[in-house]
């Protein structure tokens, strides 16, 4: 082609690559760190189980 | 939002996303013809105006979250928290936006950037967006944030209407719609007009997939920044019993007669 088109596809896929991979990332990070302090509290609020 | 049923609708619309955006590229790049007088160059339509109508739709998410927010019957933080991620995802797709277009400029009109009506009023609201996050790090509790941030919202959106009629309102250099002009007849054709709406929908569900996951990290830091408040305040309280029974206790021994002579 012409060099302009495969540069704009290639800064659209890329930035959304990007994007994409640190919101899962993000998202799958805090959803780990979340489980402890949920089963901590549910621990918690039952002393006598 | 935890839910099998919310994770499992996740994926589905992000397998979707990674399709649709996959069958776009081809579609887009070696299944349609080249244009008559644009040769190549056509085929960056096929991503340029669906990031831009994306970029509008966050927007328009974001006011309308934005609106629910201040109005008391429906007020709800996670309104503030949705209306903030989709303004994110927005400004992505306004920079990507500008980005592309300017790609195409270079060789069509021969300068990356011109002040030409409807590149400035999108520079414009890309800036106001990005004032609008800004605006959401400066320090205050949840209700000041949210109702300041919601009026900024509205305030930016103002620009989305003007940005759109820009080609038509001012004499641009930037092209005029190629589907939603004022006299709603198509400028393009055939299999590039159907590339054209598949990226169009291909990009929209790549915005609802991105604005799931951002909306989720900001109701998990939410609640961990309420969590964090509510320790801190129990700790503060706990301080103060404590100093407050020093002081009594402190008081207790001065009133005491001394038994040393």
């Amino acid at each position: 082609m012409n060099g302009y088109v495969e540069a704009g596809y290639l800064v659209v896929l890329g930035t959304l690559g990007g994007y994409s991979a640190t919101l899962a990332g993000r998202s799958k990070k805090m959803r780990k760190a979340l489980i402890p302090a949920k089963v901590e509290d549910q621990n918690k609020s039952r002393p006598n189980d | 939002m935890e839910s099998k049923g919310y994770l499992w609708t996740r994926r589905s619309v992000g397998l979707v996303s990674l399709i649709l955006v996959v069958a776009t590229v081809i579609y887009g790049l070696w299944i349609t013809p080249p244009d008559v007088i644009q040769g190549n160059l056509v085929r960056l339509i096929y991503v340029h105006p669906p990031v831009a109508w994306v970029a509008y739709l966050a927007y328009g998410v974001t006011s309308i979250a934005s609106v629910l927010y201040l109005w008391k019957r429906t007020r709800n933080i996670k309104w503030d928290l949705l209306a903030a991620s989709s303004a994110e995802v927005g400004v992505i797709f306004t920079g990507l936006t500008l980005i592309t277009g300017s790609i195409w400029g270079r060789p069509a009109w021969g300068v990356w950037w011109t002040w030409d009506a409807r590149l400035t009023t999108t520079a414009l609201l890309f800036v106001l967006y990005l004032g609008y996050l800004a605006l959401r790090r400066v320090p205050a509790d949840n209700h000041r944030r949210a109702t300041r941030s919601a009026i900024a919202g509205l305030v930016a959106f103002v620009d989305v209407p003007i940005v759109h009629q820009s080609v038509v309102w001012w004499r641009t250099l930037h092209q005029s719609a190629t589907v939603l002009n004022s006299s709603l007849s198509l400028k393009i054709h055939g299999v590039m007009a159907w590339t054209l709406l598949l990226g169009f929908i291909a990009f929209t569900f790549v915005y609802v997939w991105m604005l799931m996951h951002r909306y989720e990290i900001a109701t998990i830091e939410q609640e961990a920044l309420d969590a964090e408040l509510e320790q801190l305040l129990e700790e503060r309280q706990h301080e103060s019993e404590i100093e407050l029974a020093e002081d009594v206790l402190g008081d207790a021994q001065v009133d005491q007669p001394s038994k040393v002579y």
